[in-house]
C-alpha cells in the first residue's frame, strides 16, 4: 500500500472514531465518578489534596480535567477534553504502532479500525477519567522508541521518555510496556556489530536516563501540588507511595453495590463479552452508560496470540516485542487476586487488536477472496459495534437493548 | 559523546528538578521560632475552646505543619460542602476551587486543619484506656498509623519522637486518666521541639468534665515555671470565617 493511501485511510478511521467520540456528548449528564473527578481535580491543583475517587492512582488526571476547565469551563466537552483528546489520538497511533510491529498496512489500519468502534473503549473516552489516557500514551512512548531505532535520533527517545512518564502518572501499568521497550532498545543496542564496548556502555546510559531516570521524573512532578500546598518531602512522598501500592493491591472499589454488577474478573476479558457500566439521572430518567467488548474482535484474541506464538519462530523480533506486550500486561491481571474492572483492559487490547489484525491479514494473504473475506468480517464487527455503540452513549435505557442493561441490574433489584 | 552528555544531561537535570521539589515541599512549611520543650523557656498560650487552637495557628499563619494533640478525642468529623440540592459541575467547581468552611468547633478542628493545610500530619496521643477502647486492641501495640487518602494520621499513647518543631496541642481532656505532674515530668523528657504550644480548656466541649479543667489549670501553673503562659484571645477577624 502506498504510504499517502495508508495515512488517507488512518485519518478517515480517526475521523470516524473522533465523531463516534463526540456525538451527543454534550447531552450526556456526568457520571458519579466525573462529579468526584472534578472535584478532586480542584481539590489536588488548589490544595494538594488526595480524594476519595481512586486516590490509590497517580495524579495526572487530576491535572489535566482541573487544566482543561480551566481553560475550557465547565461544560461536557471542556471537562472531558483530555479524554476525548487522548481517546480520539489513540485511533491513528494503534494504526501506527501495528505498522511497524506488523510489518502491514492492512494490519495496522484494520486494528486502528478495532480501536475506532471499541465501545468500552468510546465509553472511557466520553468521561473525565484518567482510562483511555494509559493506551494512548503507551502507544505513543512505543511509538517514539520504535522510530527511535530506525532513525537513531536520540530526540525522540527523550520525547518517548517524557511520554512514558505522563503514562505512568496516569496509571501504574504503564510500568510493564515501558519496561518492555527498554528491554528491547537494550538487547538491541548490545546486539550491535561494529560498535565497541564504550560506545555501547554510552548507548546504555542514554537507555537509563530517558526510559528510567526521566518517566521517573516526569512521573514525581506530577505530584508538584501535594508537596507544594501541603509541605510534604519527597520522604514522605516515597512513604505516601508504599501506601498507594498496598491500596492497589486489595482495591475493591468505594461502591461495594458496583462489585455485583461489573465484570471485575480479568480471566474472562478475552473469553466471554464483557462489559463497564456506569448509571446516573438525566432529570427523572436513568440513564446507563454501558462498554460492552465486541466479541467479534475480542474474543479472537486469544487464538490470535496462540497463533502467533505458534507461529513465533517465522516471524522477527516485532512479533515477539508484540507477544511480549499482550502477555507482561495481561498476566498480572489474571494472576492478581484484586478485583479488576473491565476498564483496565484498555491497556492490553491495542495489542489484543494489533494480533487480532495482524493474524487475520496473515490468513487471508494468500487467499484469492480475501477482500470479500474482509468485507464480510468488518460488516459483521460493524453490525455488532452500532447496538454497542448504543449502549456506550447512553441511549440504550427503554429500547431493545433494554435486556442487556438488565444484565448489569444488581441483584436486589431483580 | 553527543549522546553521551545528552545521558548526563537528562540524568543531571531530572536530579536537580527533584532536589527543587524536595525544596519546594520544605519551604511551603511555615513555623515560628522553634524551642526545645526540655532546655528552653519557650511562649506557651492558654486557650480557652478547642476552636481557638485553631484560629490560633491560623492567626500564626502556621502551614504544612506537624500537630501532636493530647487528648481523649480525634476531633476528625468531617464537615459538608456550603452548596445543598443536586450536584452541577460548576457548583462543584466553585465549591472546591474556593474551598471554605464556615466555622470549626470540638467536633472537627482537627480535620479542618488538615484540610486547610495548616498540619500535613496528626499525631494523636490517647490516654491507655481510651487507646485501647477506640483500637479494641488486646495487643501491646501502642502505635497505629492510618492514612487519611495518603496523608498520615497516627494514635499511639505516649509522646512522640518527632525531629522536626510541631504544633503541641495540650487538650483538658487529656488530664482524664492523668495529673499535672506526670505531664510536665513526661514533656520535659520528651525531645519535642515546638514553636506553639496551646493548652486547651476545652469550655466548648461538653464531654470534658470541670475536674479535667481544674487539672488542665493546675498544668499551666507547673507550667509557668518552664514557660511564659499568654492567656490567648481570638481577634473577632479571624474567628468570622476559615479560608
Amino acid at each position: 500500500m502506498v504510504p499517502r493511501l495508508f495515512f488517507s485511510m488512518l485519518a478517515f478511521l480517526t475521523i470516524i472514531g473522533a465523531v463516534l467520540r463526540i456525538y451527543w456528548l454534550a447531552d450526556t449528564q456526568p457520571t458519579g465518578d466525573e462529579f468526584y473527578t472534578i472535584a478532586e481535580a480542584f481539590d489536588y491543583m488548589v490544595r494538594g489534596h488526595y480524594g476519595l475517587e481512586m486516590w490509590h492512582h497517580p495524579k495526572l488526571r487530576d491535572i489535566f480535567v482541573f487544566l482543561a476547565i480551566k481553560f475550557f469551563g465547565t461544560n461536557a466537552e471542556g471537562f472531558r477534553l483530555a479524554s476525548i483528546v487522548f481517546g480520539i489520538l489513540t485511533i491513528p497511533l494503534t494504526g501506527l504502532v501495528a505498522r511497524l510491529l506488523t510489518r502491514s498496512d492492512a494490519a495496522a489500519l484494520l486494528a486502528s479500525f478495532f480501536m475506532a468502534v471499541d465501545a468500552i473503549h468510546i465509553e472511557l473516552s466520553r468521561q473525565a477519567i484518567q482510562e483511555v489516557y494509559m493506551p494512548f500514551f503507551l502507544l505513543l512512548g512505543i511509538y517514539l522508541a520504535l522510530r527511535y531505532r530506525d532513525s537513531n535520533n536520540a530526540v525522540l527517545l527523550v520525547f518517548s521518555g517524557v511520554i512514558f512518564g505522563l503514562g505512568l502518572a496516569s496509571k501504574w501499568n504503564v510500568a510493564i510496556p515501558l519496561a518492555l521497550t527498554l528491554v528491547l532498545l537494550v538487547c538491541q543496542g548490545l546486539k550491535q556489530d561494529g560498535e565497541s564496548a564504550f560506545e555501547k556502555s554510552k548507548e546504555l546510559l542514554l537507555f537509563f536516563a530517558t526510559m528510567v531516570v526521566l518517566p521517573l521524573t516526569v512521573y514525581i512532578l506530577t505530584y508538584y501540588p501535594w508537596l507544594l500546598h501541603r509541605g510534604y518531602d519527597l520522604g514522605e512522598w516515597f512513604t505516601t507511595q508504599k501506601i498507594m501500592f498496598a491500596e492497589n493491591l486489595v482495591h475493591q472499589g468505594a461502591n461495594p453495590e458496583m462489585l455485583q454488577m461489573q465484570d471485575h474478573n480479568p480471566l474472562l476479558w478475552f473469553v466471554r463479552p464483557v462489559g463497564f457500566a456506569d448509571f446516573l439521572m438525566n432529570g427523572n430518567e436513568p440513564v446507563v452508560v454501558l462498554g460492552v467488548s465486541n466479541p467479534f474482535v475480542w474474543l479472537l484474541t486469544l487464538p490470535a496470540v496462540g497463533y502467533l506464538m505458534f507461529h513465533v519462530r517465522k516471524h522477527d523480533w516485532r512479533h515477539l516485542f508484540l507477544l511480549a506486550l499482550f502477555w507482561c500486561s495481561y498476566l498480572p491481571f489474571v494472576l492478581s487476586r484484586r478485583l479488576t474492572g473491565a476498564n483496565t483492559a484498555l491497556t492490553i487490547t491495542p495489542f489484543a487488536f494489533m494480533a487480532v489484525a495482524s493474524v487475520i491479514t496473515t490468513l487471508l494473504k494468500e487467499k484469492p477472496h480475501r477482500n470479500y473475506y474482509v468485507t464480510v468480517y468488518i460488516g459483521l464487527v460493524v453490525l455488532i459495534a452500532l447496538p454497542l455503540y448504543l449502549l456506550a452513549i447512553g441511549k440504550g435505557y427503554g429500547t431493545i437493548l433494554q435486556p442487556i442493561l438488565e444484565l448489569y441490574r444488581p441483584m436486589h433489584e431483580r | 559523546m553527543k549522546n553521551f552528555a545528552l545521558a548526563l544531561l537528562i540524568i543531571a537535570g531530572c536530579a536537580a528538578s527533584l532536589i527543587v521539589l524536595n525544596h519546594v515541599g520544605n519551604t511551603a512549611r511555615v513555623q515560628g521560632r522553634a524551642f526545645a520543650l526540655a532546655r528552653e523557656r519557650f511562649p506557651a498560650y492558654a486557650v480557652k475552646t478547642t476552636g481557638d487552637v485553631y484560629f490560633l495557628w491560623q492567626e500564626q499563619r502556621v502551614h504544612g505543619r506537624i500537630v501532636v494533640h493530647l487528648g481523649r478525642f480525634l476531633h476528625f468529623m468531617e464537615a459538608g460542602h456550603s452548596s445543598g440540592g443536586p450536584p452541577q459541575i460548576a457548583t462543584i467547581v466553585a465549591d472546591h476551587e474556593h474551598f471554605t468552611i464556615e466555622r470549626t468547633s470540638y467536633k472537627d478542628f482537627l480535620w479542618v486543619a488538615f484540610q486547610t493545610n495548616i498540619a500535613r500530619g496528626i499525631y494523636t496521643v490517647l490516654p491507655p484506656a481510651d487507646f485501647k477502647e477506640r483500637f479494641d486492641t488486646t495487643q501491646p501495640q501502642k502505635y497505629i498509623v492510618i492514612h487519611e487518602y495518603g496523608s498520615p494520621r497516627i494514635f499511639t499513647t505516649s509522646l512522640p519522637s518527632v525531629t522536626e518543631p510541631v504544633l503541641l496541642n495540650i487538650d483538658a481532656s487529656y488530664f482524664a486518666s492523668t495529673d499535672a505532674a506526670r505531664l510536665m515530668d513526661e514533656l520535659m523528657k520528651s525531645g519535642l521541639k515546638a514553636d506553639i504550644v496551646t493548652i486547651c480548656l476545652a469550655e466548648d466541649n461538653p464531654d470534658v468534665t470541670d475536674l479535667d479543667r481544674q487539672k488542665a489549670r493546675d498544668f499551666i501553673t507547673l507550667l509557668s515555671a518552664h514557660a511564659d503562659i499568654v492567656n490567648y484571645k481570638p481577634s473577632s477577624r479571624l474567628s468570622k470565617g476559615i479560608k
